[in-house]
C-alpha cells in the first residue's frame, strides 16, 4: 500500500530484490555482523579468505538439508530422518562401488535414488494416512540409521576413486570447493521454487491454512509428498558430497544433522508452526551457525564450553531475531514505553 | 477403505513376525537350560557399539571361539548409551550366562549392572576399557591393551620425526578413560623433547571422522605453520588426514595415530598417515576367553593383563591390510 504512495525512487529500492532479502532477515543478519566483528576481532585467522573459503565449504552439507528442511517446515511438518539419510546414501553409494564393482555413475544415482525413496515414503505416510510427520519421520530414522548399519556391517568403507573424491574435495577454478558451488546452485534453484512457482506458493497456503488451501482446490497430498520427496533427495545428495568429503561411507555419520538443519531455519525466522519463512533466512542462518563454531574452534575453545556458549548464542539470536514481530514482549516494551512518553508530551 | 485395509495387513504382517521373533528367542532359551545340565557353557559380550571395527572385530573373534567349543554366545549393543547398557546388564543377569565380557560404556557407571552380574553368579571379565578401581572388586579380571605404552611409542616416534621440536595440535576423547591414557603416555612419550612442543590446539574429536574433520579444518586455519596432528584413533585421525588433503599440505602436516584399523593401515600405505600404534582387539577377545575358561574350570587368574602396543610399520600394514593386528 505504502509502496504506491511513495515516491518512484522508493519504489525501485522496494522493487529490489536485495534490499528485499535485506530487509526481511534484517534481525539475523544483525547476528551475523555482530558475530563476525566480534570474531574478527577474536581471531587474526578469522577473516582471511582461506577461512572464510572453509567456513563456506563447512556449512555447506548443512544448508542443502536445511533448504529441504525449510519447505518442510513451511509446510507445516518436520523431518527427522535426514541424518540418517545422509549415512544410508553415503554408505550405500560408497559400498556398491568399492564392494559390488558398480559404475560411479550408476552407485550414485542408486545411492540418491534410495533419498528419494525414503522422502517419498515419509511423504506418503504423512499425506495418506494423516499421520503426524514428527513421528513417521522418526521411524524412518531408524529404519534408514539400521539400515546403514545393515547393508555394512557397521563398518566404514574406505574409497580413493579420483573421481569420487572430486565431487567432495574438488575445486571450481581452483580456488572455490565444489561443495559450495553446488550450495548457490542449490540456493538459487529452491528460491526459485519457493517465490515464482505455483508449488511454492502451495507450500505457503497450506502451512499458513490448511483448510483454506484445500478448499482453494491446492492438490495438498501431492505437495507434501513432493516436499518430502524433495528433502530426502536433499539429504542423500548431502550424504554423496559428505562420503566424498570423508574419502568414505560411515554408516554413523550424519548424528543430529537434523537438529542443526532446524537450527538453521529456526535462526532464519522460518515459523515452526508453518506457512511463514524464506531461503535467504535459512541460509543466514546456516552461516552464523557456521562462524560460530568456526571461531570457538579457532580460538582454540574447549569443546565442552563451546556447546554451552552456541547453545547461548542460539538463544540471544533468536531473541533478536523475534523482535521484528510486533506481539513480541520487547516491543510490546518499547510500544507502551512510546506510548507513555507521548502522552507526557502531550 | 483402502487405508484401513491397508493398516489390517500391515499389522497382520508386523504379529507374525513377532510371533516368529519369539519362537526364535523361546528355542535360544530352551537351549540354554540344556546347557546348564552337560558340559556347554553360555557366553555374553556387552559391547558399546557395533559401529566400531575395533567392537565388532573383538565380537567376530568371541563368536569363533564359542562356536569352536560350540557353547552358546550372544553380543549386546547399547549404542554408546550407558542406560542402555546397564538394562542390557540386568537381561543378562536375568539370563544367566556363565561368562559375561564387558567393556563400560563409562568407566564409573555401571557398579549395579556389575552387582547384578555377579549376583546371578556369571564370570564377569572386563575387556578393553577398565571400569574404576572401586568397581574392580566386581570383576574377576581385566584384559586390555596397554592404551598408555600405545601412546607413548607414537610421542617417542613424534620425538624422533621432529628432533627440533614442533607446532602440533592435538584430537582426544576426554570421555573415555583408554583415550585419556592414550592422551597421557604420548604427552610422556615426548620424553625429553617435551618442551619443545608447542602444542597449539586440544580439542574433543569425539573419536569420530566428521567431527574431526571440521576442528582439524578449523585448526589448520588458525594454525598455518602446524607440523603434526595426534589423534586418539584411526576414524579421528582419518578426519585430521582429509582436512590436510583439502588444505592440499599432505605430506607437510604429519598425521599420528593409534588403532591400526584396516581403514588406518590403508592410509598408512596411502601416506594419509606418518604412524600408527596398535592396538590389539583380536588378542584381547582370546586372551579374556581363554582366562574365562581357566575360572569355569576353577583356576586362578591375575588381576589384570595388559597386552602390548606396536608401531606398524608399511610392510606391517601391507601384509595385514584387511585385519586388525
Amino acid at each position: 500500500m505504502k509502496a504506491k504512495t511513495s515516491t518512484g525512487k522508493k519504489n525501485i529500492l522496494l522493487n529490489n530484490p536485495v534490499v528485499n532479502v535485506v530487509r526481511s532477515n534484517i534481525g539475523i543478519i544483525c547476528v551475523l555482523l555482530i558475530i563476525g566483528v566480534l570474531l574478527s576481532f577474536l581471531s587474526d585467522k578469522f577473516l582471511t579468505s582461506s577461512n572464510l573459503i572453509s567456513v563456506m565449504r563447512q556449512i555447506s552439507i548443512n544448508v542443502y538439508i536445511a533448504l529441504g528442511m525449510t519447505l518442510v517446515i513451511i509446510l507445516g511438518g518436520i523431518d527427522l530422518s535426514v541424518g540418517a539419510i545422509v549415512a544410508l546414501s553415503g554408505t550405500v553409494t560408497v559400498g556398491l562401488i568399492v564392494n559390488s564393482g558398480l559404475p560411479i555413475g550408476a552407485a550414485i544415482a542408486i545411492g540418491l535414488l534410495i533419498g528419494v525413496v525414503c522422502g517419498f515414503i515419509s511423504g506418503t505416510m504423512v499425506a495418506e494416512f494423516k499421520l503426524p510427520a514428527f513421528i513417521v519421520t522418526m521411524a524412518m530414522m531408524n529404519i534408514a540409521r539400521g539400515a546403514a548399519n545393515v547393508y555394512s556391517g557397521g563398518r566404514s568403507t574406505r574409497i580413493t576413486d579420483e573421481f569420487f573424491s572430486s565431487i567432495g574435495s574438488g575445486y571450481l577454478f581452483k580456488v572455490i570447493p565444489l561443495p559450495v558451488v553446488y550450495m548457490v546452485v542449490l540456493i538459487v534453484v529452491f528460491t526459485v521454487i519457493l517465490n515464482k512457482t505455483k508449488f511454492g506458493t502451495y507450500i505457503y497456503a497450506i502451512g499458513g491454512n490448511r483448510e483454506s488451501a484445500r478448499l482453494s482446490g491446492v492438490p495438498i497430498k501431492k505437495v507434501e509428498i513432493a516436499v518430502f520427496t524433495i528433502i530426502g533427495l536433499l539429504s542423500a545428495f548431502a550424504g554423496l558430497v559428505l562420503s566424498s568429503r570423508m574419502y568414505s561411507g560411515q554408516p554413523s555419520v550424519g548424528d543430529g544433522y537434523e537438529l542443526d538443519a532446524i537450527a538453521a531455519c529456526v535462526l532464519g525466522g522460518v515459523s515452526m508452526s508453518g506457512g511463514k519463512g524464506r531461503i535467504s533466512g535459512t541460509v543466514f542462518g546456516a552461516m552464523v551457525i557456521g562462524f560460530i563454531s568456526n571461531g570457538l574452534n579457532l580460538m582454540n575453545v574447549n569443546s565442552f564450553w563451546q556447546l554451552v556458549v552456541k547453545g547461548i548464542i542460539i538463544l540471544i539470536a533468536v531473541v533478536i531475531d523475534s523482535q521484528k514481530n510486533p506481539d513480541s514482549p520487547i516491543s510490546k516494551m518499547i510500544g507502551k514505553f512510546k506510548r507513555s512518553s507521548a502522552k507526557k508530551a502531550a | 477403505m483402502k487405508a484401513k485395509r491397508l493398516i489390517a495387513l500391515l499389522l497382520c504382517a508386523v504379529m507374525t513376525v513377532m510371533a516368529l521373533a519369539s519362537c526364535a528367542a523361546g528355542g535360544e532359551d530352551g537351549k540354554k537350560d540344556d546347557g546348564k545340565d552337560s558340559d556347554t557353557y553360555s557366553f555374553a559380550f556387552l559391547a558399546n557399539t557395533q559401529n566400531n571395527t575395533f567392537q565388532s572385530t573383538m565380537n567376530d573373534t568371541f563368536k569363533k571361539l564359542a562356536d569352536e567349543k560350540g557353547y552358546d554366545y550372544v553380543c549386546y549393543d547399547p549404542d554408546y548409551d550407558l542406560n542402555k547398557q546397564l538394562s542390557q546388564m540386568s537381561d543378562a543377569a536375568t539370563q544367566k550366562f556363565d561368562v559375561v565380557f564387558v567393556i563400560p560404556v563409562d568407566s564409573a557407571g555401571i557398579r549395579s549392572g556389575l552387582q547384578e552380574l555377579k549376583d546371578s553368579g556369571a564370570i564377569v571379565i572386563n575387556v578393553d576399557t577398565a571400569v574404576i578401581d572401586e568397581d574392580r572388586d566386581l570383576v574377576s579380571t581385566l584384559v586390555a591393551t596397554n592404551a598408555y605404552m600405545a601412546g607413548e611409542l607414537v610421542g617417542q616416534q613424534m620425538a624422533k620425526d621432529y628432533p627440533d621440536g614442533a607446532k602440533i595440535a592435538v584430537l582426544d576423547f576426554p570421555e573415555n578413560e583408554s583415550c585419556v591414557d592414550r592422551v597421557n603416555g604420548f604427552l610422556a612419550g615426548l620424553g625429553d623433547s617435551k618442551d619443545k612442543f608447542e602444542i597449539v590446539a586440544q580439542q574433543d574429536g569425539k573419536a569420530a571422522l566428521d567431527a574431526s574433520m571440521t576442528l582439524a579444518e578449523d585448526i589448520i586455519q588458525a594454525n598455518p605453520d602446524l607440523e603434526a596432528f595426534f589423534c586418539i584413533n584411526d576414524p579421528s585421525a582419518l578426519g585430521a588426514a582429509s582436512a590436510v588433503k583439502s588444505a592440499n599440505k599432505k605430506g607437510d602436516i604429519g598425521v599420528y595415530s593409534i588403532d591400526a584399523s584396516p581403514d588406518g593401515k590403508q592410509a598408512l600405505v596411502d601416506g594419509d598417515f606418518t604412524c600408527v600404534a596398535a592396538q590389539v582387539p583380536i588378542q584381547i577377545s582370546e586372551k579374556a576367553f581363554e582366562l574365562s575358561l581357566d575360572l569355569l574350570n576353577g583356576g586362578s587368574v591375575e588381576a589384570e593383563y595388559y597386552l602390548d602396543s606396536m608401531l606398524i610399520t608399511l610392510d606391517m600394514a601391507k601384509e595385514t591390510l584387511n585385519d586388525w593386528q
